[in-house]
């Protein structure tokens, strides 16, 4: 895979010589240090990621609760939720830089402490490209342009494989009940447009907007991507059993792992691609539908 | 001479819908006991109310020669004391607190009580007969006792002029009577007293009365004169039997 | 019944710190001072070895930084919510009222839902720079609630159509309340990430406190206190009656509103610091109440200090009873308050 070579390339990068690092981030707070941060204290899994990513992995010294990838991130101390951090803790392991998301009420007592933090954005594919380069700089370790080219050409890879779909597949990605779905400027969101798909959710409606369950059902999906863990619950839903999806069984079901990696705009955007071409695949659209409409449909290219 | 008058007092409540008292006027003489009597629903309590200047009133009030409206309320409060019908205390206060809140027009809101101060709260504790339970909690008291403490609160102002509305109520006929003789000693000593009692009886003992009926003033005069107990008489519906014992008019229900 | 003594100025002098104001005032900051010397020693990592402060600097620095002003910070919320609960019942004269029967809690709320979604993009220490005649003021998610709390309380006000009627203010603020509550709920759809943040102002939470903000909420408690102080003769008064208070020369609508805005302003400073916490303003004055009977201006400082110890204890076992987590404060308070209020119910006599 591609990604395999470029987490290679990274060991030959030569680290940069200069002497201070400043960077400034998603606040327009710029942050210096005298010589790259040897401990680092994650507060959010993406970012966990894409420090590891970096090969910077040796250097975290503690994670937020719901970092769980890669294993080794797993022996660190635990320093609580992203919003509900435990302050003394973060403290008591000396950190030289806190990696937290923008928003997060622990960035004023950390500073008033004297310890820098770096505040992101990580809302979609283009944030992931700044942070990545931002964390480069700030850590000296990895080569974040490497990464993302490796992750562009997982996608292109992806998109191939699902080849042009004519129609295009109208989708529905429900991100948590409420029901709450995964827009066209969400994360996912952007994956699914890459790949092809149309989303029941026009983009004027937010990233994640709360729907009301009619509109879902009159917008009529063809795929329903969701965590399997909510699946259960869907036929029972009123009205939902005529959505094309349910009818045809064309319902992606994804397990834990597999949803921390579509939900987390990060290095494994690659990854997240092909869970994405994979579920699209594995719910072809085929001859044999009950509804009128299909029968005129041509069978997707493999 | 009168301390206290009023002229054309009008009083509304509800918003205006309900008139209480009709272009009321009577005078109270200075340095005597007046009573205010009436049937229910007459506007006794209301008269007393205007009269202390507790509610907004169309025509005026006047005391000693002012009118009331003109006069600061920390001035009005040293000359005129109201006490009216009993309500529940939120905090319970020890009696000698509550009798000193009486000081309260002289003191002001900062200060500690002078001599002349703890000794008005004495005398009215005396001459109330609360002396001996100072420091009992008000809500640990009977009605008749919260009564006398009440009471010895309103003497406690040592104002000019004294308004009460119902003094004896919940008081036993042997504490009925110190009461008024209390008062009478007031009286004696140049206070003027206005009180509303529904018992005729005791109110006969009154010097001087007015008679109101259906929030207007029907007549005025001493208690000795029987054109005033005519007129009494005619306000109760011809249920009264007022005959004088002794030097003592007496009101007897005609049954 | 045999004469008793002539009273000598002092004994007869109602208002002089009785003996056992004193004792009882002495019994609570002895009582905070041990509270507080608790939650220094309480933190995730149970018990800091208080010998290692010496040569450690971090453990210095977590026990002044962090773990010292929390302890104040929580002991100075719950003193200034201690007050408004008891000029709250002494206003309305009613034993269930709280500093937040205004409407301010939902005012905060509304401030905080109204932060959250208009700079949300900003982290919370930003906010808007407003200018104010010429200075520019930096209004972040504290400011927003203050505001909010504050604000409520003048609509509620303005809806009674003055201070006259306790029972036309009451209902006013009930009204104010809902409608509030029912706006920040509408915000929060607006946007749903925010509701996370949210869900934690509403449960109360000392976490984040610092000296700045003890600063601050001292300085407001000394203010208010000091002037509530000075109406506790008029409230004593008010305890005839509104009639008889104002025949005794108390303007008795001053004296509310006077009341009135401390509590506002009391209770808004808190709830900006800490979030909504429960039960301190509600119980502080019931349980001072029952120790010994007192006259208004002793019955609103002891409210106040027992308010503060209440409020430290439940932020002491906050982060104790599931170390290293920590249960949001506002359960804690809840539960102890809720508890005590369960107590005072079973027994034979009425409540208040």
């Amino acid at each position: 895979m591609l990604l395999a070579c470029a987490l290679a390339a990274q060991l030959w990068v030569p680290a940069a010589s200069a002497q201070g690092i400043s960077v400034q981030d998603d606040r327009g707070v710029t942050v210096q240090w005298a010589q790259a941060p040897q401990r680092v204290v994650s507060l959010l899994p993406s970012l966990t990621e894409s420090v590891c990513a970096l090969g910077a992995c040796g250097r975290l010294v503690g994670v937020d609760r719901y970092s769980n990838f890669p294993d080794q991130v797993r022996q660190l101390p635990q320093l609580g939720g992203g919003l509900d951090p435990q302050l003394e803790r973060v403290v008591l392991l000396k950190p030289d830089v806190v990696l937290v998301a923008i928003g997060t009420r622990v960035v004023e007592p950390l500073q008033r402490l004297g310890i820098p933090v770096l505040a992101f954005d990580t809302q979609n594919m283009a944030d992931v490209e700044r942070v990545l380069r931002l964390l480069q700089k700030a850590l000296n370790s990895g080569n974040a342009d490497l990464l993302i080219a490796a992750m562009h050409a997982d996608i292109q890879a992806a998109a191939d494989r699902v080849g042009p779909m004519q129609p295009k597949p109208s989708v529905y990605y429900e991100v948590s009940p409420g029901p709450y779905a995964a827009g066209p400027a969400s994360f996912m969101g952007q994956l699914l447009s890459r790949l092809g798909a149309d989303n029941i959710v026009q983009a004027s409606l937010g990233a994640f907007p709360k729907l009301n369950p009619e509109f879902v059902v009159r917008a009529n999906p063809d795929l329903i991507l969701i965590h399997e863990a909510h699946a259960e619950g869907l036929a029972k839903r009123a009205g939902w059993t005529s959505i094309k999806a349910l009818q045809t069984q064309r319902v992606c079901r994804f397990t834990r792992q597999q949803s921390d990696v579509l939900e987390r705009p990060g290095p494994r955007m690659g990854q997240a691609a092909h869970l994405l071409a994979n579920c699209i695949l594995a719910h072809p659209q085929t001859e044999k539908q009950p509804h009128p409409q299909a029968l005129s449909k041509p069978g997707p290219a493999m | 001479m009168h301390i206290l008058h009023t002229q054309g007092l009008t009083v509304q409540l509800g918003q205006g819908t309900h008139t209480v008292l009709h272009d009321v006027s009577v005078a109270i003489p200075k340095g005597r006991w007046t009573c205010v009597v009436g049937p229910n629903g007459a506007g006794k309590s209301t008269l007393l109310k205007a009269m202390a200047g507790l509610l907004p009133t169309q025509g005026s009030v006047w005391l000693q020669g002012q009118d009331i409206s003109q006069v600061s309320a920390a001035q009005r409060a040293k000359q005129l004391a109201w006490m009216g019908q009993t309500e529940a205390l939120w905090l319970d206060l020890r009696v000698c607190d509550v009798v000193g809140l009486g000081r309260l027009p002289h003191l002001g809101w900062w200060g500690d009580y002078s001599a002349q101060d703890l000794q008005a709260i004495e005398t009215a504790m005396a001459q109330m007969h609360v002396d001996h339970m100072r420091h009992i909690l008000l809500g640990e008291l009977s009605g008749g006792e919260r009564q006398r403490v009440l009471l010895a609160r309103a003497l406690a102002v040592q104002a000019q002029v004294l308004l009460m509305d119902e003094p004896l109520a919940h008081l036993d006929p042997p504490h009925q009577v110190q009461c008024l003789q209390t008062l009478q000693q007031l009286v004696s000593q140049g206070i003027t007293v206005v009180t509303v009692l529904h018992d005729i009886h005791l109110a006969l003992y009154a010097q001087h009365l007015v008679v109101l009926e259906q929030g207007k003033a029907v007549c005025q005069g001493s208690s000795q004169d029987t054109h005033v107990h005519q007129q009494l008489n005619q306000v109760f519906q011809g249920c009264l039997d007022i005959r004088p014992v002794g030097a003592q008019w007496v009101a007897l229900p005609k049954l | 019944m045999t004469a008793p003594p002539q009273l000598s100025p002092v004994q007869a002098s109602t208002d002089a710190p009785s003996p056992s104001f004193v004792k009882a005032l002495g019994a609570l900051v002895i009582l905070s001072m041990l509270g507080l010397l608790l939650s220094v020693g309480v933190g995730p990592d149970m018990g800091l070895d208080f010998g290692s402060m010496g040569s450690d600097p971090l453990a210095l620095q977590i026990v002044q930084d962090i773990r010292l002003p929390r302890g104040l910070g929580a002991w100075l919320a719950g003193a200034l919510l201690g007050l408004s609960g008891a000029l709250a019942q002494a206003v309305f004269r009613n034993p269930l009222a709280d500093p937040y029967l205004l409407g301010s809690a939902s005012g905060a709320a509304l401030g905080v839902a109204w932060s959250l979604v208009a700079w949300s993009t900003l982290s919370s220490a930003a906010g808007e720079v407003l200018t104010w005649g010429g200075v520019p003021i930096k209004l972040g998610m504290t400011g927003a609630a203050f505001i909010g709390a504050l604000g409520a309380v003048l609509l509620t006000v303005a809806l009674a159509r003055g201070v006259q009627h306790t029972l036309r203010l009451l209902l006013a603020g009930v009204v104010v309340g809902v409608v509030l509550g029912a706006l920040s709920s509408l915000l929060m759809l607006i946007k749903p990430e925010a509701l996370q943040r949210m869900q934690s102002f509403m449960w109360g939470s000392t976490t984040y406190l610092d000296w700045a903000d003890c600063g601050l909420m001292g300085v407001v408690w000394v203010l208010c206190l000091s002037l509530a102080v000075c109406l506790g003769r008029p409230l004593d008064a008010l305890n005839l009656g509104q009639d008889a208070a104002q025949s005794l020369g108390v303007p008795v609508s001053r004296v509310r509103a006077a009341c009135l805005l401390l509590l506002s302003l009391a209770t808004a400073t808190a709830v900006a610091q800490t979030g909504l916490i429960a039960f301190v303003g509600l119980a502080a004055p019931h349980m001072v109440q029952r120790w010994l009977p007192m006259a208004s201006r002793t019955w609103l400082v002891l409210s106040a200090v027992m308010g503060g110890l209440l409020l430290l204890l439940a932020d002491v076992l906050s982060r104790a009873l599931i170390a290293p987590q920590e249960l949001p404060v506002g359960i804690m308070t809840a539960v102890l308050g809720g508890g005590y209020l369960l107590w005072l119910m079973r027994r034979p006599a009425s409540l208040g």
